[in-house]
């Protein structure tokens, strides 16, 4: 563990994104009762430019822009959260059992996962979720179901190679059944490529969240930064803030599980340690 | 007369996290024109990283040659430039890796690779380099060389990869061709025929050979002298017939003991106990002394390579005068 | 035909194209079983918010036959797909083909020079860097890099847009063509220069970054193979190992050119909103806005199929460099 803080604090851009997004994180939890205004609320004059009494401005109908970053600072997060927690999951144990198991099951499945990966992600994500309704439950599941292939490659390679390794027959000579060969010999080997995959899979489900509400397929119950931007579309000529913003805020939050992703992949390849 | 190559008290370091390593301690060996001689031990001491020291080829950013000439027929190479280093690599000097698979190019195929020196250090164009390719091919015992050069690495089987890899290092017909563990890779019974061909094309060209390898039998049969070493020093050097007789070195005693052999008895068999010694920090002088069985107090001085006999020595106090 | 069949390359070819079919004909059936999915009547889905008139849907039950077996629907959907018929839309008055078919080139316009040159400067710029790694130069590239494509496109394209077009002026901030400026020739080429700028330059940011961060980390790779060692153990010149090293370098490269196909039509859709660019994006903007379904459909058929088809050429061009695929 002391060796992990050590090398990956030497990437100085990783530990960058490390807190940045630690705060978007802490931003979600503390961030609704921090917020000035109601997301919702019509408080003052429209298309203000950031002021004392507004940080961020006011956008097209009267709302603090702030306040409204703020709840979609929370959304980002949750969306991204569980949409990534989906395909990770649903790609661990469909990747996991291909692998292990070999033969049919892993043609069936691996068929699958190059068909989902053929089809552009975007356009499917955005059919699905207009002939479904537009409501953040769709969004997740939309999400998770279409980016499991490549965690699911990810985990089939890894417990290809794994599955073979001495110690994981040593381990099966013995005696212990598949559960726990699957557990604790071959998960916490595979972890690392996991878990690079799982921070990648964030930032894609935040980006592909914020997609959606840009081109207006987005819920529009609780406000996220691409239903900010969406709404920005026609008046960003005039009031920059209420693009800027928003826009930041994606970028921020997307750039920082990148770099951090980055991070945590280039410190396993020894090629790239430093000395 | 000057030796094909002649490497004078060469000290080599390699700089890791943990420390700078020794790897290369005052080493000397020569290989005269047309012999062929082997550099034996164990994994880690040092031999593969001599080859790569006198190719110049370890990664310039951690390992640094720190002392010593490399004479390759009477020419330092250690001061060359990268340039200069370039001409003399693949022309003067080649050197033989250990898996085909791994150090031919998958993308290209075997006629260019073989083609590459040739086109780069003797100029071949055209017909000329077709034709050098094909007798290249010939001299490896390749028996359909036209199709083999169109053919790509994965098409071929180990042994003849092995013969291309031999093939391209004798494009120029050097002085001094290194062998880092050539046949290691290869089956037990493809072994002998690579061996073979590596014999006849280096006779047929006058190339002196250096054999890097961990696996005396094959010393046995390609090879006229040998030099034993162990942690970054030489342990011994001796003719073939000498070392096997009558080794001298405890090292080597117990290197050549630690094989089976079917005309001796198996009670015959030593293990030698303890293991290779810390590079960063190396124990005072012999660098056996830990494990040596004959171990003194004088031990504790850096032994030189004394004779023994005619054409024997041996970095070991046991044999001082 | 002895000589095409022992053309491995050939024959690798026509394998490639002919999977791709199946492949086709999948995605299709995908999107039948889409429509009949989705909540409510797909009559009233295909008509969307277009305020049909009841003989409008008397005629659409009646050629979408749906009293008929499912099989039988689906059959006569997907020969209608494969005829070329991908519906008709209610809301926007036009056969769905023809609407998207209108729109293509302008798409195909702002996407293909942008896609050509940045991405042909992000592989060179990721090359270099490889053979210093480490170095100030190579971790800030890298860094600009990730910059450069975790940054969403619309959101670079409104910042770009507020900066260059609005604040600046030195760009026109909407749409493809000045009605004034002349139709034809030397003049009409310049205009659609200065139009195409700005979102080219979006795009192209994104893959340059993309396709540099790749090449970059292919080449690493590749350059600490052992036939790298080879090749400078036979004395070749630095230029010639790289070379060397390029041309497996070269292979992810080019199958993540397949890969990301489907991200750069994302992009170049979603930029075309945020400029006001005439083509598929806008289209499609306007499709969601109407719940113009059979227009959204067929332009998921549309892109499904052009991405299984830049694939399927990436899987071939690959073929060309390694020839250790050809076999099978």
């Amino acid at each position: 563990m002391q060796e992990f803080i050590y090398q990956f604090k030497k990437n100085r851009v990783a530990v960058a994104g490390a807190v940045v997004i630690a705060f978007m994180v802490l931003l979600a939890i503390i961030g609704p009762a921090i917020a000035p205004y109601s997301p919702y609320a019509f408080v003052g004059p429209a298309m203000q430019p950031p002021s004392p009494q507004f940080w961020m401005g006011t956008d097209d109908l009267g709302r603090d822009v702030l306040s409204r970053f703020i709840y979609g600072t929370r959304i980002s997060m949750i969306v991204g959260f569980l949409a990534a927690a989906t395909s990770v999951i649903l790609g661990i144990t469909l990747g996991a059992v291909s692998g292990y198991f070999g033969g049919l099951v892993d043609q069936v499945l691996m068929r699958t996962a190059e068909l989902f990966q053929v089809l552009p992600q975007f356009f499917l994500a955005l059919v699905l979720v207009a002939l479904f309704g537009s409501s953040y439950v769709i969004i997740i599941l939309v999400i998770g179901l279409l980016s499991w292939p490549s965690v699911a490659r990810l985990a089939r390679s890894e417990f290809l190679t794994l599955r073979e390794r001495d110690y994981v027959l040593s381990v099966k000579a013995l005696g212990l059944g598949v559960g726990r060969v699957i557990f604790f010999e071959i998960l916490p080997n595979a972890a690392p490529a996991l878990i690079v995959a799982a921070t990648l899979q964030f930032s894609l489900a935040i980006l592909l969240e914020a997609s959606l509400s840009f081109i207006g397929l987005g819920d529009a119950s609780y406000p996220s930064w691409g239903q900010m931007l969406n709404g920005a579309q026609q008046v960003f000529r005039r009031a920059w803030w209420v693009a800027f913003f928003p826009g930041l805020g994606v970028f921020l939050t997307v750039a920082a599980f990148n770099v951090v992703g980055d991070g945590l992949n280039d410190m396993q390849n020894p090629r790239l340690r430093k000395l | 007369m000057t030796a094909a190559l002649d490497i004078r008290g060469l000290r080599t370091e390699i700089r890791t996290r943990a420390g700078t390593m020794q790897v290369i301690d005052d080493v000397s060996l020569r290989v005269d024109p047309g012999e062929a001689v082997a550099l034996v031990g164990e994994s880690g001491c040092g031999k593969s990283m001599t080859a790569l020291s006198v190719m110049r080829l370890a990664d310039p950013r951690t390992v640094r040659i720190t002392g010593g000439q490399v004479l390759l027929d009477g020419k330092d190479l250690v001061p060359l430039s990268d340039d200069e280093m370039r001409d003399v690599r693949g022309r003067a000097i080649s050197m033989v890796f250990q898996d085909p698979m791994t150090f031919l190019n998958p993308v290209l195929n075997i006629g260019t690779q073989i083609g590459n020196p040739l086109r780069r250090h003797l100029g071949l164009r055209g017909a000329a380099l077709e034709r050098r390719v094909l007798e290249l091919l010939e001299l490896v015992r390749i028996t359909d060389p036209r199709q083999v050069a169109r053919s790509f690495p994965h098409e071929l089987s180990g042994g003849m990869r092995q013969r291309v890899l031999i093939a391209i290092a004798l494009t120029c017909s050097p002085k001094l061709l290194i062998a880092d563990e050539p046949t290691t890779a290869l089956d037990v019974t493809i072994q002998a025929q690579v061996l073979d061909v590596l014999k006849t094309s280096l006779r047929e060209l006058g190339t002196s050979l250096l054999l890097i390898t961990h696996n005396m039998g094959i010393v046995a049969g390609m090879c006229d002298r040998v030099y034993v070493m162990y942690a970054g020093r030489i342990a011994e050097e001796a003719t073939v017939d000498d070392v096997f007789a009558a080794p001298k070195h405890p090292y080597t005693q117990g290197l050549l003991g630690s094989v089976l052999r079917h005309d001796r008895p198996p009670a015959s068999f030593t293990v030698m106990g303890g293991s290779v010694p810390n590079l960063i920090d190396p124990p005072a002088g012999c660098r056996f002394r830990p494990r040596c069985p004959h171990a003194m107090d004088i031990c504790h001085t850096d032994p030189p390579l004394i004779p023994v006999g005619d054409n024997q020595g041996a970095a070991c106090w046991l044999y001082r005068q | 035909m002895g000589a095409f069949f022992g053309n491995p390359l050939l024959v690798f070819a026509v394998k490639r194209v002919l999977s791709a079919i199946p492949l086709v004909l999948l995605i299709i059936v995908v999107c039948f079983f889409l429509i009949q999915l989705a909540p409510g009547d797909p009559v009233a889905v295909l008509l969307g918010e277009s305020n049909p008139t009841d003989a409008q849907i008397a005629e659409l039950t009646a050629r979408l036959g749906l009293d008929q077996p499912m099989h039988v629907q689906l059959w006569n959907y997907l020969t209608s797909v494969l005829r070329g018929d991908l519906g008709y839309s209610y809301v926007a008055n036009g056969p769905v083909l023809d609407l998207i078919m209108q729109r293509v080139p302008a798409t195909l316009i702002l996407m293909l020079p942008a896609l050509l040159i940045f991405t042909a400067i992000g592989v060179g710029v990721g090359l270099l860097v490889a053979t210093r790694p480490q170095s100030f130069t190579d971790n800030a590239i890298s860094v600009v890099a990730v910059l450069g494509y975790s940054i969403p496109v619309f959101v670079l394209g409104q910042l770009l847009l507020i900066v260059f077009a609005y604040w600046l002026g030195w760009f026109p901030a909407q749409g493809m063509r000045n009605l004034r400026a002349p139709n034809s020739g030397f003049g009409a080429f310049l205009d659609l220069m200065v139009h195409l700028a700005l979102p080219a330059l979006v795009l192209g940011t994104r893959y340059l970054a993309v396709n540099a961060r790749f090449a970059r980390a292919s080449m690493i790779e590749a350059l600490g193979q052992d036939y790298v060692t080879s090749a400078r153990a036979q004395g070749l010149s630095e230029w010639q190992v790289r070379g060397q090293a390029l041309r497996t370098a070269i292979l992810p490269v080019i199958t993540m050119l397949g890969i990301n196909f489907a991200d750069i039509l994302t992009g170049t859709v979603l930029i075309e909103i945020v400029f006001g660019w005439p083509g598929l994006g806008r289209l499609m903007y306007d499709a969601i806005f109407g719940r113009d379904y059979p227009l959204l459909m067929g332009l998921f058929v549309i892109a499904a199929i052009g991405t299984v088809f830049v694939n399927a050429i990436t899987d071939i061009v690959y073929s060309i460099v390694d020839p250790r695929v050809r076999q099978n």
